[in-house]
């Protein structure tokens, strides 16, 4: 006999879910103004790029590893090809060429560093912890170096479309919902998810993730799917970091910093655990959208700015000590093979 | 390292004491000093590295990292990782500041304020791991953040500068001709490998990293060893900021951003294993004192700072590498 | 089933530095036989395992399979050639479901995405035909021990094996799902499939082997049919001596109470367990696996929570106490897992002996190695623990010598309440009667002991009293004169259970 489905409510719902309903109550109750169809179109809006990084995240997490570098793979990504493109424009290529060549030559950074991280890892055993913290290293120094310092503005209308909200292009109602940042996310989510669920490398991934010396007596070639994770985790990374250049119109070696802990933490509040290859994508979805309403949640009831980077943390730490104290509660309703 | 370690192969496999392994970085640390003398020799000044002030320098300079890597040590062998030691540094030191400067505290009631704020982070620390059972690194990484928001609302981007004269006496201050951070420095590790290689706790600590359920078992309260493990590192890192801030002798949010990576870079190179009860205080000496040198070679040599990153990301790929490799062939 | 020989070892020799495995091993399996593996700790019997299913190459002797010599034998080969091997440690993913767990590495796939239907199919087709009753869908997670035996057999025969290694495979099976898995290893003799079966177990040999191969110190002490031979003739084999001079006791007058329990209840693992011990007494606590003995020394102990019942501790009411506690007052538990629960691998025999002892002997926080040391060296002469200095880290130790540590430990803390649970589990003879001794001693010197075991012969040479578990409860208290292997079978079982042992039954969680 196998474990009993979940009965109450409680298990089956993520903990995350009730997380968000929480603080839209709230929010909604200190200021109507928050539960506008505008503001909410904002917040996806804002947490679009969040949510293709946290996808990278939540594969890496499942195979055990950590990547502690996606936030400055996505820093680089954004500025090498916000630099190439400028190069190019400003040698007098079209504007259709810059851009091609500036996206190429950024999911090329994030496939490089990406492909880096994998190796120190997969081939060289490196801890991930460490391998990714010396390549966040490499990641920010090598933004420093290429950017200067300061931010590199680019003005290409074609590059921008990739980050806009659809009614600056097309003239129809409801367009001012949807935004093409959007799509990429619904377009990534897709594609990832299909790849978890249904092709072997997904199944890969949570192998080594749940078991990986019993994938390997298996036939599994643990070194080159593990390598892959990190591959894929670090083009996401630049897919994002492109994205969130096209929106912001320019790049910095600051945007950035701190992200990679969002997209951790959006992962663990989705309930993907550091062991076993438990969880998966929708989850992390649900943790993007509590970090992304408490952030916004914040700005729109008033909160002064100085604050929200205090709160928002505490927020989100809270927010994972519920979920960790949630799924131990529902472990332990599962039978226990004792002796 | 590589070279040193293949020599002491030829050792019996179980002999793996500690001071082997420390012996040869030592010997690293004396090969890396005779290069560094080498290279920056220069004709109108001969041999600037080996000029007693400048190695003075280097070893004021290792010092806040030292004391800092010694309570990482420690939360590494007891369990794992502390990654908010930077930002507790940051926000210890804002307060320390401002009590300083802003509202002319005297000094021994900020410096104990500020110890005392760092040993409360490090007992959230401690209770997030042990109560909720937080992963160390997430709720260290957590804490991180969190912190440097609350450093930020604060200070903002403001810098304090200017301290009185009795508190940067720990600073800049000489004791028999030795700056005072060293002293403090030799102090905080001469405590702490008292208190890792020869105490009863020194023992728990160990224990409990090398084997929790074990521990647990063997009738240790594994929780208030772990917990205290956290303390000792939020405690050290505010008093690492202390003395950063009477020698700089000013302050702001992102002081202490700057350490984490190299506090971890100098842990994992002088040995102490990340998954617990391997702790080697003299390891991270040492490893502390070759990044140091290594920085003021290259200073001296007028290296820009992003090489200088780079070199020290590859030192510390290199070192676990080779590590790693070792392993697999012993 | 014929004569048609699947796989067969000749000269088998493999050294490692310093031990020879191996010394000339011959081993054959016929098609259809299930050829036991018999042999203590340190016999070879791993070593050449994994040499028979290409994981090691050996440095001199020959493979063949089917009649022809195997060359560059590794893994992938083996599998190819329909050998396949189940560890003991399960090699399944806990979060991916059954089907994806016996195809991994194999998956079929529809332009180049998975076929969950036909992978389904597949699956149930491969466990039906196997009478066993799991759900694909189902996360392995999620599975019994039994359960998740059954679906690693069933992906070892996925790659159409035709040649089985076992290690081991009822080590954390119950009574029941044993008969389970005998069950199926006809039902695959009977399809031509030979096994090979690694088992450490006398009492089982018999219901399931068709053959017995004995190993001892990594040579081939002879090989027989399983009806011509009794378990004297084996254990002579194994170990040089008969079973008759394993156990030596003298039996002690009863001291005091010491450790009472009354009536202890917790979940529904622990159902009103009453129990008593005297200094001077060791009491056996026999059943069969799951019946709740592991539960019941943790929960004394002090490392699990219980939701009623009392416990007495020398006469006074404990409750709510925890190991740090019982440790100061003089109780102890040896884990059944002792390298993970009872030793820390990685630190030296020294700290692993006085960990415990810590604030006794050091009251003043300062740890003087010397002292340590001197402490460790007089456990390590009184117990004969095999190792060149007590700065040895305890991994490089032998499986007896490990448990002489972990005794140690407790020795050192002066307890006089010892629980021991499985003491001897994996130890060779050897170590094994040496334990024994050690225990008598203590017992003679008015400590008093609890001792779970799964091992008949041992529960009856050594207790002076004997209880027996069964789901959670106790059943019976039999005294050493009137207990029998036969008796504690029949209590452990349930006597009704052993009048209708027919097994075949679909496998279920609850306990016997």
């Amino acid at each position: 006999m196998t474990n009993p489905k979940p009965s109450s409510l409680l298990i089956r719902v993520p903990s995350a879910a009730w997380v968000i309903v929480l603080m839209m109550t709230i929010f909604t109750a200190i200021n109507p103004r928050y539960l506008t169809p505008d503001n909410l179109v904002n917040i996806v809006l804002q947490n679009a790029v969040l949510l293709i990084l946290a996808l990278g995240a939540t594969l890496v997490i499942l195979s055990e590893g950590i990547d502690l570098s996606a936030g400055s793979v996505l820093t680089l990504s954004g500025v090498t090809c916000v630099s190439v493109m400028k190069h190019l424009m400003e040698s007098g290529g079209s504007n259709a060429l810059a851009m091609a060549a500036g996206v190429a030559v950024g999911l090329l950074t994030g496939a490089l560093m990406g492909a880096t991280t994998g190796g120190l890892i997969a081939i060289g055993n490196m801890p991930p912890f460490i391998a990714s913290l010396g390549m966040m290293g490499v990641g920010s120094a090598l933004s420093l170096v290429l950017a200067n310092s300061t931010a590199i503005y680019i003005s290409n209308p074609l590059f921008s479309f990739l980050g806009e909200k659809l009614d600056q292009s097309i003239d129809l109602p409801w367009m001012q919902y949807l935004s093409m940042p959007t799509f990429i996310a619904i377009a990534v989510f897709s594609v990832i998810w299909v790849t978890l669920y249904h092709t072997p490398f997904g199944r890969y991934v949570i192998a080594i993730g749940g078991n990986e010396s019993g994938a390997r007596l298996s036939g599994v070639n643990t070194v080159v799917w593990k390598w892959m994770v990190y591959l894929v985790a670090g083009v996401l990374a630049s897919i994002s970091g492109i994205t969130l250049a096209a929106r912001l119109e320019a790049a910095d070696s600051i945007v950035g910093v701190g992200w990679e802990f969002d997209a951790i933490a959006a992962t663990i509040l989705g309930g993907t655990s550091f062991a076993k290859g438990k969880g998966g994508t929708g989850g992390t979805v649900l943790g993007v959208l509590v970090i992304g309403v408490a952030r916004n949640g914040l700005n729109v009831i008033g909160v002064p700015s100085l604050w929200q980077p205090a709160l928002t943390g505490t927020i989100i730490i809270l927010a994972i000590v519920f979920e960790t104290v949630l799924s131990r509660w529902k472990e332990g309703r599962r039978w226990v093979w004792h002796d | 390292m590589g070279l040193a370690r293949l020599a002491a192969r030829g050792f019996v496999p179980d002999l793996e004491r500690p001071w082997m392994q420390s012996a040869a970085r030592f010997l690293v640390l004396f090969l890396v000093c005779i290069l560094m003398a080498v290279l920056t020799r220069s004709t109108e000044y001969g041999f600037v590295f080996l000029n007693l002030r400048n190695l003075l320098n280097i070893v004021r300079n290792a010092s806040i990292l030292i004391i800092i890597g010694v309570g990482e040590t420690i939360t590494l062998t007891a369990k794992d990782v502390d990654l908010s030691v930077g930002s507790v540094l940051s926000l210890t030191s804002v307060v320390a500041a401002i009590m300083l400067n802003r509202y002319g505290i005297d000094y021994p009631f900020a410096i104990l304020t500020a110890l005392l704020i760092g040993a409360a982070l490090g007992l959230v620390n401690g209770l997030l791991i042990t109560r909720v059972g937080l992963p160390p690194f997430i709720a260290t990484y957590g804490t991180l953040w969190v912190l440097f928001g609350f450093a930020y609302l604060i200070l903002q981007g403001a810098v304090i500068y200017g301290f009185p004269a009795g508190f940067r006496m720990i600073g800049n201050g000489n004791l028999l001709g030795v700056p005072m951070p060293i002293i403090v420095m030799a102090a905080v590790f001469g405590s702490g490998y008292f208190v890792l290689h020869h105490t009863t706790l020194g023992r728990r600590f160990f224990a409990t990293g090398a084997n929790l359920e074990t521990a647990r078992m063997s009738g240790i309260e594994v929780d208030r060893t772990i917990v205290t493990a956290y303390v000792i590192s939020g405690f050290l890192a505010a008093l690492a900021g202390l003395v950063l801030i009477a020698y700089t002798n000013g302050s702001e949010a992102r002081i202490g951003d700057s350490y984490l990576l190299p506090v971890m870079a100098v842990v994992v190179m002088g040995g102490t294993s990340l998954s617990g009860g391997q702790g080697n205080l003299v390891g991270t000496l040492a490893a502390a004192l070759i990044m140091a040198v290594i920085h003021n070679g290259m200073n001296i040599l007028a290296v820009p700072a992003i090489w200088q990153s780079l070199v020290v990301g590859l030192l510390i790929i290199a070192t676990v590498l080779t590590d790693q490799w070792l392993r697999k062939r012993a | 089933m014929g004569d048609w020989i699947l796989i067969e070892g000749r000269g088998i020799t493999k050294t490692f530095p310093g031990v020879r495995a191996l010394d000339g091993v011959d081993l054959e399996l016929r098609a259809g036989e299930t050829h036991i593996l018999l042999g203590e700790n340190g016999a070879g019997k791993s070593t050449l395992m994994k040499i028979l299913s290409g994981a090691y190459p050996p440095d001199a002797g020959e493979v063949f399979i089917d009649g022809q010599r195997v060359e560059h034998f590794d893994p992938r080969v083996a599998q190819r050639m329909g050998v396949g091997i189940i560890y003991q440690e399960f090699n399944l993913i806990p979060y991916m479901n059954v089907a994806q767990n016996i195809f991994l590495g194999r998956f079929p796939t529809r332009y180049g995405l998975l076929d969950h239907q036909k992978m389904h199919a597949d699956a149930a087709a491969l466990l039906g035909s196997l009478n066993m009753n799991v759900d694909t869908q189902a996360l392995v997670v999620d599975l019994s021990p039994a359960q998740q035996q059954m679906v690693e057999i069933a992906k070892a025969l996925s790659i159409h094996s035709k040649i089985l290694i076992m290690d081991e495979p009822t080590s954390s099976l119950s009574e029941r799902e044993t008969e389970q898995l005998f069950a199926t290893i006809h039902q695959l003799n009977a399809k031509g499939i030979g096994i090979i079966y690694i088992s450490h177990r006398l009492q089982e040999i018999h219901e399931v082997g068709d053959r017995v191969s004995v190993l001892r110190d990594g040579q081939l002490i002879g090989r027989r049919a399983i009806d011509e031979v009794t378990v004297d003739d084996l254990v002579g084999m194994m170990v040089g001596r008969s079973v008759k001079d394993m156990f030596e006791r003298d039996y002690q007058p009863r001291g005091a109470e010491c450790l009472r329990v009354e009536k202890l209840s917790s979940g529904n693992r622990l159902h009103d367990v009453s129990l008593t011990l005297h200094a001077g007494e060791i009491v056996g606590l026999a059943g069969l696996v799951g019946s709740g003995r592991t539960d019941l020394a943790r929960a004394i102990y002090g490392v699990d929570r219980y939701d009623r019942g009392e416990i007495y501790l020398f006469g006074e009411a404990i409750s709510g106490l925890q190991a740090p506690d019982m440790v100061e007052r003089g109780v102890s538990l040896l884990p059944e897992d002792r390298k993970n629960q009872g030793l820390a691998l990685i630190l030296p025999v020294a700290e692993n002996i006085v960990v415990s002892s810590l604030d006794r002997l050091f009251p003043r926080m300062v740890v003087s190695r010397k002292k340590e040391q001197a402490v460790a060296l007089r456990y390590v002469e009184r117990l004969r623990i095999a190792t060149p200095s007590t700065s040895r880290l305890a991994q490089y130790l032998s499986g007896g010598n490990q448990q002489k540590v972990v005794l140690a430990k407790w020795m050192c803390t002066h307890a006089k309440v010892f629980i021991f649970d499985e003491p001897t589990r994996g130890i060779d003879v050897g170590a094994k009667a040496e334990i024994h001794a050690l225990m008598n001693e203590l017992v003679r010197e008015g400590a008093a002991v609890l001792m779970i075991s799964s091992e008949l012969p041992e529960i009856i040479g050594m207790s002076d009293r004997i209880y027996v578990m069964r789901a959670g409860r106790i059943v019976a208290e039999i005294p050493h004169g009137d207990a029998t292997q036969e008796r504690i079978i029949e209590y452990a079982m349930g006597a009704d259970e052993v009048r209708k042992k027919t097994g075949q039954a679909a496998p279920s969680r609850s306990e016997p």
